[in-house]
């Protein structure tokens, strides 16, 4: 009996008091889960931001990948149409006419700049935005996830509030709830952290993609636009060339000029003797 | 009245059917080898020659018309592009009026491009085709007169070799006929036979006459016209390749005027983004005395400042300065701000050169 030293009363009275520290511990506890709460309410909001940033971005790049798709489509119609007009000249091109060969070395050139342009906007725009779509299911998804783990850690909570908040306390359900906690703040934190340094990232790394596909797109025009004005003006030559070797056919276009060449064949009619 | 107008149309009628079946008739003879064809190989040629100028015009005139279309599309998708970056901008981004005028310019440019293509070289092509479908007429007019020609010639020509085998074959009846008639009739039968002869012999004659007047008019026009036009075509097209190639050469000279203009509004902002993205960085790695420092401004001197204190920031106009916040902000007298020099940034990248300067003297970038 030398542990019963403490009277009957003391021995209440410690029973007692051990019943109060424990009621304070909980109430504090449930202060800090509550206080934890509105916290994680906050700091949701501020998520919720990033969230709608993130939906944004991913909006404006869908955007953009489509434009810069239908571009290089139209790039290609360029290409296609402006090939048939030079085969049309190719083609009706008498092989006696000034500057056939020059002709056929620019129509070749051009077909060249146009593929290198075509290619060039496939690598550097094309892709680009593909690959930088690409990246926002994925991340989506996490924020997703982020959500289910934040359901689960709320509810967790609630669970160990109500339990502690309980007139008859059962400790070894607490204790479990509390294990349950834990687990689920820890993964929730996990998730939590690693979208929060992630995210303003991406959102600040959108500036950076629209950039280079601007950069990227406005210098491959220029070395193009600069290329392409060069075989426009050989072209205008080899013409003016042929203009210079056909100079004694009127060229009047407007009406009908009736241009009878000297020497050439005059009026005929057919012969009255006829043959067969 | 209305019969009148009814019996004149059914009269015009009845000739052109009759015209048809005669030249129908002519053909299927010529066909059939019974009767021989005028045939003029050099004016064959020239048809050949126009036939395929015809078809090369068309042919030219439609891919014109492809490419403008190509053209169109092409101004459209360059203008989306540029609306996704102007969307994009924000207002305290480098640039956004310039880029604002650039995307004017370059709508502008592509509108007159297309314009003029379509003014020059598409209307030139219109106007050089519409002749062709008159000539094609009178060619084929030509053909069906030179049938009628031939029709008439064959008719003429049997009735000069049947002429003398009517006379045979009418005498033994008309003689009969003679030897029984009344005496105040003898002669006149026979005299009336060849009278009738005569007269279809002499409108054959006619007919020939007409019809050969007719087509060597039409012919002799084809002769003339066929030629000049086809020696035409070298000028038609060097007219539209040459303008073609001319407004070209201008277009994509200018445009890429306008991409180096855009490419260095993209590097200034490219360079405006790297230092607001590495000082960011700096003071996110700094300690928590330096974070509070930031402030996310820029200015830009607009006048010299020289420093008249060891804590004063001296200035040359144009520097470009990061703004702070001051570590006591009761230290900040009006008007006054802290601020880092962009260069001294690049130059030690921390923030130890920093000092006080006048605002009045700086404008917002």
């Amino acid at each position: 009996m030398a542990e019963n030293k403490m009277g009957p009363n003391l021995q209440a009275g410690a029973g007692i008091f051990a019943k109060r520290v424990q009621k304070s511990l909980n109430r504090a506890q449930e202060k800090v889960l509550q206080k934890l709460g509105k916290t994680m309410e906050t700091k949701d909001e501020q998520f919720e931001l990033c969230s709608q940033n993130l939906n944004k971005q991913q909006i404006d790049g869908s955007r953009l990948f489509k434009d810069v798709k239908a571009y290089y489509a139209a790039v290609k119609g360029m290409h296609e149409t402006s090939k048939r007009l030079s085969q049309t000249l190719s083609d009706i091109y008498e092989s006696d006419w000034d500057g056939v060969k020059d002709l056929a070395v620019i129509t070749e050139s051009e077909d060249l700049l146009w593929n290198d342009y075509e290619e060039k906007i496939n690598d550097q725009l094309v892709r680009t935005m593909e690959n930088y779509t690409s990246q926002f299911p994925e991340v989506k998804e996490r924020v997703a996830k982020r959500g289910r783990k934040l359901v689960d850690y709320d509810s967790a909570r609630h669970h160990l509030e109500a339990l502690q908040g309980a007139k008859k306390k059962d400790e070894a359900k607490i204790a479990k709830a509390e294990e349950e906690f834990n687990k689920a703040q820890n993964v929730f934190e996990e998730i939590n952290n690693e979208l929060r340094e992630e995210l303003p990232v991406l959102h600040q790394s959108r500036i950076g993609c629209y950039v280079t596909v601007f950069e990227n797109i406005s210098n491959l025009r220029d070395v193009f636009y600069k290329e392409m004005s060069g075989l426009n003006r050989e072209l205008y030559n080899v013409m003016k060339k042929l203009e210079t070797q056909h100079s004694g056919k009127a060229f009047i276009i407007k009406g009908l000029n009736r241009c009878v060449d000297p020497g050439s064949k005059t009026c005929r009619t057919p012969a009255l003797e006829a043959w067969g | 009245m209305a019969e009148i107008g009814k019996g004149v149309t059914a009269g015009k009628l009845a000739i052109n059917v009759q015209k048809r079946l005669t030249r129908a008739q002519e053909k299927v003879l010529q066909k059939l080898g019974k009767a021989d064809e005028t045939r003029d190989v050099v004016f064959e040629e020239m048809v050949a020659n126009f036939n395929k100028q015809m078809g090369e015009g068309t042919k030219l005139q439609k891919d014109l018309k492809a490419y403008l279309a190509a053209v169109k599309t092409m101004h459209d998708a360059s203008r989306r592009l540029q609306d996704c970056l102007a969307d994009m901008y924000e207002p305290d981004w480098f640039g956004k009026e310039e880029m604002d005028a650039l995307a004017e310019d370059t709508d502008t440019m592509w509108l007159d491009y297309h314009q003029s293509i379509t003014d020059k070289s598409l209307q030139d092509m219109d106007m050089y085709l519409s002749q062709f479908p008159d000539i094609k007429a009178r060619i084929a007019k030509r053909d069906r007169k030179l049938v009628d020609f031939d029709s008439a010639r064959h008719h003429f020509t049997s009735l000069q070799k049947g002429k003398k085998k009517d006379e045979a074959k009418i005498a033994k009846p008309a003689a009969l006929l003679e030897m029984a008639a009344p005496s105040w009739a003898q002669g006149l039968i026979s005299a009336h036979q060849v009278a009738q002869t005569n007269l279809s012999y002499n409108q054959a004659e006619e007919d020939l006459g007409r019809a050969q007047k007719i087509f060597e008019e039409l012919n002799v026009e084809l002769q003339d016209e066929l030629p000049a036009l086809w020696d035409r075509r070298v000028g038609v097209y060097v007219n539209t390749f040459q303008s073609l190639a001319g407004h070209q050469e201008k277009f994509h000279k200018e445009m890429s005027k306008l991409s180096e203009n855009l490419n260095d509004i993209m590097t200034k902002l490219e360079e405006q983004r790297q230092i607001k993205f590495s000082f960011t960085d700096f003071i996110c790695k700094s300690d928590v005395n330096e974070k509070r420092l930031f402030c996310f401004l820029q200015v830009k001197a607009v006048h010299d400042y020289a420093a008249t204190d060891g804590d004063e920031l001296e200035l040359k106009m144009g520097d470009v300065v990061l703004v702070l916040a001051f570590d006591n902000p009761d230290e900040q007298d009006d008007g006054w701000l802290m601020g880092l020099k962009e260069s001294h940034w690049f130059q030690k990248k921390d923030i130890s050169a920093k000092g006080v300067f006048p605002e009045n003297f700086t404008q917002r970038v």
